[in-house]
């Protein structure tokens, strides 16, 4: 099963869809979970998921803003989505019934 | 102060590949962050991604213990090789044989060696490793007879393994098959030789300078079964 930081990459990635990249990723994680997200701790996940299969990441077009330097595209593969639903009933099992769980 | 610590964070990101150094770097400037920030980013990360392969136990085998335990038994050896050297005028077989099997066995292993070890992620801490054994032999070297340079012919075939590893280019289980033989018949050569007079006493320790050649060979031969080719990549080991 995938980590806790794992999911929320994956989850960050497939809500951006065609946005999402390394910048856009890292805004979204640290947007939802009010936390600051360290750029290693996003790229060394980033390599893990692909190497599992779950995202797939290329070098996309480069934009003034960011210096003329290319972004790192990512997209959740089928197998991704599958993952992070499987971990999301996970969390959601393990919490039923407690006061602080959410029934499906 | 901002622009020096972007200009540093720029220079430390310098050290990690190419494509994913363009994409950190982008981000940063695109989050608009300062400089000592970006520049706390990028420690960070390239911290991160030096110690990622620590994680693996081959790393601590092959990073660590064989450029320090190498350079040492390297070292060593190449003593002896300038030892008999000096003895070949004398024209004896014994001494010839003793030349032969411990340039064969120099070979082969240092080869070995410096191909394994540059193949790993962990190429700069082994150069650093393997650097220390040779400043302190370096510097408590006294055999007067001979120049302390010659401690440092394990060099060449070392560094010729490196450069053929850092490559990260296919590797002909013919060059892996050539590695080994020629690393297994000197050393061979050698004991029944009477060389390798400045090794460390026990067959058991001198004959690990063959793991590496033995490990290569084991692993393009697997490589080639299992993917039913003669390439196997130099960065896969």
């Amino acid at each position: 099963m995938i980590g806790e930081f794992e999911f929320l990459t994956l989850a960050a990635a497939a809500r951006l869809g065609e946005n999402a990249y390394g910048a856009s990723v890292r805004e979204e994680i640290e947007r939802v979970t009010e936390r600051r997200c360290a750029i290693g701790a996003l790229y060394t996940t980033l390599d893990r998921l692909e190497s599992k299969g779950l995202v797939k990441t290329w070098m996309g077009p480069s934009t003034a803003q960011r210096g003329g330097r290319a972004r790192r595209m990512i997209s959740v593969t089928p197998q991704g989505m599958e993952a992070a639903a499987e971990f999301y009933a996970t969390i959601l099992r393990v919490s039923e019934g407690l006061a602080w769980g959410v029934r499906p | 102060m901002s622009d020096t610590c972007w200009w540093l964070a720029q220079r430390i990101a310098a050290l990690l590949p190419g494509a994913e150094c363009e994409a950190v770097l982008g981000d940063l400037e695109e989050r608009g962050e300062s400089g000592l920030r970006r520049l706390a980013d990028v420690l960070g990360w390239v911290l991160r991604r030096q110690w990622e392969p620590w994680g693996d136990w081959r790393s601590w085998v092959w990073g660590a213990a064989l450029p320090f335990g190498g350079s040492l038994l390297l070292m060593g050896l190449s003593v002896s090789l300038a030892q008999s050297g000096r003895e070949v005028p004398e024209g004896t077989p014994l001494a010839l044989a003793r030349v032969i099997g411990e340039t064969l066995w120099l070979l082969g292993s240092g080869w070995s060696c410096g191909f394994v070890i540059a193949s790993q992620r962990t190429r700069r801490v082994s150069a650093l490793l393997a650097c220390l054994p040779c400043c302190f032999c370096f510097s408590r070297f006294g055999i007067e007879w001979l120049s302390p340079l010659c401690l440092l012919l394990f060099l060449g075939p070392v560094l010729w393994g490196a450069a053929r590893g850092a490559q990260r280019r296919g590797l002909d289980f013919k060059v892996a098959v050539l590695v080994g033989v020629c690393a297994t018949a000197g050393t061979f050569l050698s004991w029944g030789s009477g060389a390798g007079r400045w090794l460390p006493p026990g067959w058991l320790i001198q004959a690990t300078l063959l793991v590496p050649a033995w490990y290569l060979l084991a692993y393009v031969g697997a490589a080639q079964r299992r993917r039913d080719g003669l390439q196997v990549r130099g960065d896969d080991l």
